[in-house]
């Protein structure tokens, strides 16, 4: 029964999908000489620089590598979760979506980070104005009262996050949009 | 012109790679080219074999490179395909025996009088593979659907790129069972393809008729296989052949109800 289920929801590998599954993961080890405990490791001292900027949402972190052609990227997806008070001293939560790859932004299809889990909630109670108390350098949605019906409205360049001190270009996205134009380290 | 100077290798050993050049060789000698199949694999020498030629050598690579021979009376004239040669490896000694620049110099003093040297690379990543990739133009990857070639292929492909940036790469996929990637149970051509994102060339599928035609010493007589190894051929010539879909082939009933409506009743593939 359990595998009748496995077969018609699709969740269960076929032995194809494994070998291809598992061979592009090794070929990442192969190519760029990182061992699996290397690639934990830097997970680790990424998420610490991150975390000094931004609130992250642990349980929702997603590095990887990719293969694009015969180029290798390093791809993080890595939700932020900020919870500011608005004036009336409500707890608004912000939430964008950091996607980071290892080459300039310029070469980042939009794809890329619209591939980020659309982080579109509605703040709730719809600010009045935007919150300037917000970590360090993250900048707050500007008009995020009408995201409740459209969520892609709220804010696009406003949304950027810009850490300054990190070695890789960073773009920024909310409710699944592509960024406009990227942060300040970006080109 | 010069002969296209083409080294089929792939990392991992027994994917096909004798196979390929032996069928290859003969292929691209029946659309009137001219040939010669160079045998790499100093010490481990196969080509001579599954090319039937095996009784026929008289001086090899070694004894021409060490100067005890002229090059032409190493080499050895195909018995049924006149334009087709052999230059065989020698089997007493080993891969030290070689270097890439005498590999080269050899392969420059064929290429004004051949249309193409095809150089069968051993197994490996150390002197063998590099004497044989040495004086390429292009390479033929040679890698069947399964983990280990493919991880091996991609260190090839890897290797070609960082040292010898010049040689072409293309894919060959070979020995492709379709009835398993239908079921899921191999991976499909284009799996191999994304992972090792090289231009493919030929997709071989396993085909017992190939072990036969290794036995017997009758390069060129497989069956569906050699229909594949054909195409690469035209391929290399410039020819735009489509793929053969051997996952798609009429099974006894339909093949039964052609028969029984009268049109043709052969067993070829369908494609």
């Amino acid at each position: 029964m359990n595998s009748f289920m496995e077969r018609f929801t699709g969740r269960k590998p076929t032995p194809a999908q494994s070998a291809k599954d598992r061979l592009k993961f090794v070929l990442v080890t192969d190519r760029t000489a990182i061992t699996p405990e290397e690639l934990r490791k830097m997970q680790m001292e990424i998420l610490d620089v991150i975390r000094k900027y931004c609130r992250i949402k642990e349980e929702a972190v997603e590095m990887k590598f990719e293969q694009r052609d015969r180029e290798n990227y390093l791809v993080a997806d890595i939700p932020l979760s900020t919870a500011r008070p608005d004036e009336e001293g409500n707890l608004i939560r912000f939430e964008a979506t950091v996607t980071f790859g290892s080459t300039p932004p310029a070469d980042l299809p939009p794809a890329e980070a619209q591939s980020a889990a659309p982080s579109s909630t509605a703040p709730t109670p719809a600010p009045a104005t935007t919150p300037p108390a917000a970590p360090a350098s993250a900048e707050s949605p500007a008009p995020a009262s009408e995201s409740q019906a459209a969520p892609s409205e709220a804010g696009s360049e406003s949304d950027k996050v810009q850490v300054t001190g990190a070695p890789i270009g960073l773009s920024a996205t909310s409710g699944g949009e592509p960024p406009a134009a990227s942060s300040e380290k970006s080109e | 012109m010069p002969a296209r100077v083409i080294t089929i290798t792939s990392g991992k050993g027994g994917v096909g790679k004798t196979t390929l050049t032996a069928n290859l060789g003969v292929a691209l000698a029946q659309m009137g080219k001219s040939v010669v199949n160079i045998d790499a694999d100093i010490g481990l020498r196969n080509l001579d074999i599954i090319m039937g030629l095996e009784n026929r050598i008289v001086y090899d690579l070694i004894d021409v490179v060490e100067g005890r021979c002229k090059l032409r009376q190493a080499m050895v004239k195909h018995k049924h395909h006149p334009t087709l040669f052999l230059l065989p490896a020698a089997q007493t000694r080993d891969k030290s025996a070689l270097s890439p620049e005498q590999m080269v110099k050899v392969v420059d003093e064929l290429k004004p009088d051949y249309d193409y040297v095809l150089i069968d690379s051993p197994a490996g990543i150390e002197r063998g593979f590099q004497n044989a990739i040495a004086p390429a133009d292009e390479a033929l990857i040679v890698t069947n659907p399964e983990v280990s070639s493919v991880r091996d292929a991609d260190r090839i492909v890897g290797l070609i790129e960082a040292k010898e940036k010049r040689i072409k790469t293309h894919l060959v996929i070979n020995r492709v069972k379709p009835e398993m990637v239908k079921r899921g149970e191999m991976l499909s051509a284009d799996d191999v393809v994304e992972i090792l994102s090289i231009k493919l060339i030929g997709i071989v599928p396993e085909d017992e008729t190939v072990l036969i035609a290794g036995n017997t010493g009758n390069p060129g007589t497989a069956g569906k296989a050699m229909l594949a190894f054909t195409n690469i051929a035209k391929r290399l010539n410039g020819e735009e052949v489509p793929f053969l879909d051997f996952a798609n082939e009429p099974n006894f009933f339909q093949r039964l109800i052609k028969l029984l409506s009268g049109s043709n009743n052969s067993s070829a593939p369908s494609s």
